[in-house]
């Protein structure tokens, strides 16, 4: 993967010097005109997305080609952090529900060419995650990977958020891993596509790669919530300003997490959050505040 | 959470129920609110922190008390809880976006935000939550956990509370200014979560408080009660609390709050006691807990989780006596009693100092309040029981300075030139309920005399009783004796029509105090038209004071109709009063002036066409002056016995109105009016005083100054000038040396009869403005079929002999 800055804003090339650049610039910026929606998830090839409410209430998926959308589900939490596989024919999610205002949840797996969803794991309390890496998908149901090939890879490598702790694991075999100083917490941890690097956020001290032994943490932006990667190099995150009680601010922010170069693709009062991208396809989504999609078409210059 | 501080392990039972929920089974996400002193933390100034001094309060810092304390709870009842910091670094100011993903990950089933909210005047709690549209919950769960954590932080009599209707409400409805977004940390929420405005840190006596940790412990107890009646979990505390406020039972806070800048209710005026240890004893006598009161003047003690049992609290504080209070402690509950606190005076009551001190001969005036200063804090029963004025006046006594100072103030006045006598009894004594000899050890007595004036005088006002007044936006004045106290002065005025409707009052165009000489007066716009033909009502309250204090005592009642002066009256308008020349202030016969007297075209204040004239005025004295302007304007000719009328605006100052006429070296000066008013009325004068058979010329204006002390500068406005010879009884034939005019008034013809028609070498026809309107060469008639109606001037030449008449022509 070559190494790339992105620097665009609001479809504006706006390009940046360094030793390593590439290039890159905003062949379209359009809305996805779908309605009200938000959280959206673009399959590794670029040819699904997913998206939900702002409250998580419901999943729908939608045809990047055709612009047909499906309603996966319209259950409480089934937006709240699907995954999809690389083409996008498979979908996992959750329903939740409160029962005796007990938080209960299930897993369900949707299936985008035949349509329809099977219960993989029933209403029940344990820790469950739903892991997704360079387009494999799986299911983590109290530590392990459940299932077949039917639930997922059980044999590639994953990395996400237990408890505020990073774990990766490598089919049945946990690795809780400490980047940072003791007492430091771990959120939104990802691993990168080659499955080399370990992005995540320490909500005290901002956004950070590290390789997949834990080793050589690095911070590459200050602050940041909901990033994801865009590639092998470059991560995408949302950077907001808030007075204590409501986000006054929100943008999409790019950065090279090898030079630590930042640009905006959005500016402050965009609103814009949750950017998600595939470098495959060359798109990049993000919905704002108001809950209107938009889709970034990405041209790479060497 | 490795960095969490562990500070009591809190004892808990558990009664078994199957099918309850326990708090084993919960997670609990907590989230104090701000954090690390940053520009969205809310610091507050409280004695004796300065503004941004991080010793003093933040609302970061109580909001993370409760939050750790929250979490202790929580862990000791074996629950799972999460904090979203735990420091109070500007790093701990955490991206909203973030503390909701975190709760949503670690997959929790409740989330507290912990806030307290601003408002200086009032304290309650305020539970928010998040809504899908207005009106709508996210999740009902949300708001009926909110409606739960309401009442039990209420529940909490540490506090004054100055509301106690339930205030719960969703974030979209609560903050419309902020669309669909609402409060940042529940937006990205999928788990049921409130943001706890615990109590109004601005409200200074809270915010004392909320320094306090036993206080913030508290409030989180009653986060997690809220928990276990929110899921009726089968844990309950098997303990109680113990809570109370340790405060003097007589002196203010004076010393700790500016009472003139912050409010406080009930007990949180008096003065919270620092330093005071507080023991709580059981039946053995033993002491189980004992807490110091903080140095933060909020007087809060808590003995947290307590067997439950009969206990006595004992507070002991230098200076002050010992109290005890019997207590039952009820597991699950909280205790209150608050500890007020005597003050050892331990002396007698003295007088330190006292008002009024009048110099031999000096008079006090009759609104004086009588001071007192004490050694100490009086106990006011006993005082005021002890305390005689002689002749009895009717008033009220004030304390101050903690009661070390008592004042009475006459409810409206002490009598004219009265000698006054106040005896002060040994029985007053000091507040000391303890002490053996606390009364004041001799009588005292004050004597004073009282001046001659203890009423405001209303001596001019306009409208007067009956009055009619020009009803378009008027403006009335009312002049007293003396220069007012103005504050507040248009809320002791009012002013109602017929149906009891108020007229309302233009503030800023109003005006008061503007008079010379030392007397006062308000002068009110109104904000609208009135209606001609209704009937008004002012209404002064007695209330008005000078700025002595001295009141008016009495309502002054004066009804009044509005009407329309500008309706137009029978006659020729002489002058309009347009143009901005017509005017010279006159400095050879002015007299006693300031400076010449000026006159200006004005536009925003007219009745009739663009403009009327303004005719300004400043004398030099009280007394005496005269103001004259010369008219530059066309010949207007007048005649006895007709009238003359002018459309004036009056400024109130009682001043006299002339209209000057001159014919040959003659000069008259015809009044007008005495300016008794303010805005525009009509005035109408006789032209009686004028010699007879002579023409007048209107050559000016003349303002005459009475004796009249309230102002001696002021502006006249004046519009139409009108002349109405309709009452001059013109008979037909005008006779001079056997000559006659006829018929007068004419309407086709005038013929001049006692001369040959081959006499008449000319006859001219003048309007009033000097410009013949009609002329005849020869014969001795004249065609006026094409004149206009009006009042003229023939002028008939024979030879030498030139005749002069005046003739009306009608159509």
């Amino acid at each position: 993967m070559k190494k790339c800055l992105i620097l665009v804003s609001l479809g504006l090339l706006l390009p940046v010097l360094s030793a390593n650049a590439v290039k890159l610039t905003v062949k379209n910026s359009q809305i996805i005109d779908i309605g009200e929606a938000y959280h959206p998830l673009l399959s590794d090839n670029g040819e699904k997305l997913l998206y939900t409410s702002d409250n998580y209430r419901g999943l729908h998926v939608l045809d990047m080609g055709s612009m047909n959308s499906n309603e996966i589900s319209s259950s409480e939490g089934a937006g709240y952090s699907p995954v999809i596989n690389f083409d996008g024919s498979k979908v996992y999610y959750r329903n939740m529900q409160l029962d005796g205002r007990l938080r209960k949840k299930n897993v369900m797996m949707y299936d985008c060419i035949k349509g329809g969803s099977v219960e993989v794991l029933p209403m029940g309390r344990s820790d469950v995650k739903l892991m997704q890496t360079a387009g494999e998908i799986a299911v983590l149901n109290d530590d392990k990977i459940m299932g077949d090939d039917e639930l997922g890879s059980k044999t590639s490598v994953y990395a996400y958020s237990m408890h505020d702790r990073i774990v990766v694991q490598t089919g049945n075999v946990l690795k809780e891993l400490n980047p940072l100083p003791s007492g430091s917490r771990y959120l939104w941890v990802k691993l990168s596509p080659d499955h080399k690097k370990i992005l995540f956020v320490e909500p005290f001290e901002g956004v950070f790669v590290c390789d997949i032994d834990g080793t050589n943490a690095k911070r590459i932006a200050e602050d940041g919530s909901s990033p994801s990667w865009y590639g092998n190099n470059v991560v995408l995150f949302t950077r907001s300003q808030d007075d204590g009680y409501h986000v006054t601010a929100s943008q999409i922010m790019a950065v090279d997490v090898n030079t630590g170069e930042e640009s905006q693709l959005t500016t402050p009062e965009s609103m814009a959050e949750d950017a998600s991208g595939s470098i495959t396809s060359g798109k990049i989504v993000y919905s704002d505040a108001n809950g209107t999609l938009r889709l970034l078409e990405i041209n790479v210059v060497e | 959470m490795k960095k969490i501080l562990l500070i009591v392990a809190v004892l808990m039972c558990v009664c078994v129920d199957a099918s309850a929920v326990k708090m084993s089974d919960l997670k609990i996400y907590i989230n104090p609110g701000h954090g690390g002193y940053e520009s969205d933390d809310r610091n507050i100034e409280i004695y004796p922190y300065e503004y941004g001094d991080s010793l003093g309060y933040w609302e970061s810092k109580s909001n993370l008390y409760k939050g750790l304390f929250m979490y202790h709870m929580l862990d000791s009842l074996g629950a799972t809880p999460y904090l979203s910091r735990i420091k109070n670094n500007p790093d701990d100011d955490r991206d909203l976006y973030d503390i909701a993903e975190e709760a949503n990950s670690l997959e929790c089933d409740l989330f507290f935000s912990i806030h307290s909210n601003a408002g200086e005047t009032v304290n309650y709690p305020l539970m928010l939550y998040r809504e899908d549209a207005v009106g709508v919950p996210r999740y009902p769960e949300a708001k009926t956990l909110s409606d739960i954590v309401w009442e039990q932080l209420h529940s909490n009599e540490l506090p004054i509370w100055t509301r106690d209707e339930p205030y719960v409400s969703g974030d979209l409805t609560f903050y419309p200014q902020w669309g669909t977004s609402g409060l940042g940390v529940l937006r990205r929420l999928y788990v049921v979560g409130l943001l706890s405005e615990g109590s109004m840190h601005e409200h200074r006596p809270e915010a004392h408080r909320l320094m306090n940790m036993d206080y913030c412990w508290l409030e989180a107890w009653h986060f997690v009660k809220s928990i276990m009646e929110y899921y009726d979990t089968e844990d309950k505390f098997v303990t109680g609390n113990v809570a109370g406020v340790v405060y003097d039972d007589h002196n203010t806070r004076e010393n700790t709050l500016d009472i003139n800048r912050y409010t406080t209710h009930g007990r949180d005026v008096n003065m919270p006691l620092n330093g005071a240890t507080v023991e709580l004893r059981n039946s053995a006598g033993n002491v189980v807990q004992k807490r110091t009161t903080d140095n933060d003047n909020n007087g809060v003690f808590v003995f947290r989780n307590v067997t439950p049992g009969e206990y006595k609290v004992v507070v002991s504080k230098d200076g002050y006596y010992v109290k005890e209070a019997d207590v039952t402690v009820v597991a699950n509950e909280v205790t209150y009693n608050d500890m007020p606190m005597s003050l050892k005076r331990e002396m007698p009551l003295e007088i330190v100092s006292y008002s009024p001190v009048p110099a031999e001969g000096e008079l006090v005036s009759c609104v004086e309040p009588i001071v007192f200063n004490f050694n100490t804090d009086v106990d006011e029963t006993s005082f005021e029981q002890a305390v005689t004025i002689t002749p009895a006046v009717e008033g009220s006594w004030e304390y101050s300075n903690s009661y070390k100072t008592a004042t009475f103030k006459p409810k409206i006045s002490y009598e004219l030139t009265t000698h006054y006598t106040v005896v002060v009894s040994t029985d007053a004594k000091t507040a000391d309920p303890y002490y053996e000899n606390p009364n004041l050890q001799k009588e005292f007595k004050l004597e004073f005399d009282t001046q001659g004036r203890n009423r405001l005088e209303l001596i001019l006002s306009y409208p007067s009783e009956g009055d009619k007044v020009h009803y378009e936006t008027p403006s009335l004045e009312f002049r007293f004796d003396k220069t007012l106290n103005a504050q507040n002065i248009y809320d002791k005025i009012s002013i109602t029509d017929e149906a009891g409707n108020s007229v309302g009052i233009n503030r800023r165009a109003s005006s008061s105090n503007k008079l010379s000489n030392g007397y006062g007066n308000v002068t009110l716009q109104l904000s609208s038209d009135l209606e001609i033909g209704k009937s008004y009502k002012v209404v002064l309250s007695g209330e008005i004071v000078d700025s002595e204090g001295i009141p008016l005592t009495d309502d002054v009642v004066i009804n009044f109709e509005a009407d329309d002066q500008s309706v137009s009256h029978t006659g020729d308008i002489l002058e309009e009063f347009e143009d901005a020349s017509l005017f010279t202030g006159d400095e050879s016969t002015s007299i006693s002036v300031e400076r010449v007297p000026s006159y200006y075209r004005y536009t925003s204040r007219k009745l009739f066409g663009s403009a009327s004239g303004q005719f300004s005025y400043s004398f030099a004295d009280s007394e005496g002056g005269e103001a004259v302007w010369k008219y530059n304007g066309g010949y207007h000719t007048v005649l006895t016995g007709a009238k003359i009328g002018l459309y004036v605006f009056g400024d109130l100052n009682n001043h006299e109105l002339y209209a000057e006429f001159t014919s040959g070296t003659d000069v008259k000066y015809i009044k007008i009016c005495d300016v008794n008013f303010l805005g525009w009325k009509y005035c109408e004068a006789s032209l009686d005083e004028l010699l007879e058979d002579f023409e007048y010329l209107f050559t000016g204006i003349k303002v005459a100054q009475r004796s009249a002390l309230y102002a001696q500068s002021g502006a006249l406005y004046l519009d139409n000038l009108i002349y109405d010879a309709s009452g001059l009884g013109v008979a037909d034939n005008l006779v001079a040396g056997g000559i006659s005019v006829y018929p007068n008034p004419a309407s086709d013809e005038i013929f001049v009869s006692g001369i040959d028609a081959g006499d008449v070498s000319l006859m001219e026809l003048y309007d009033l403005a000097g410009s013949v309107v009609a002329s005849v060469s020869e014969g001795n008639s004249m065609n006026v079929a094409e004149v206009n109606e009006g009042i003229y001037v023939l002028k008939v030449t024979s030879g030498e002999n030139v005749i002069i008449e005046k003739i009306i022509i009608r159509h």
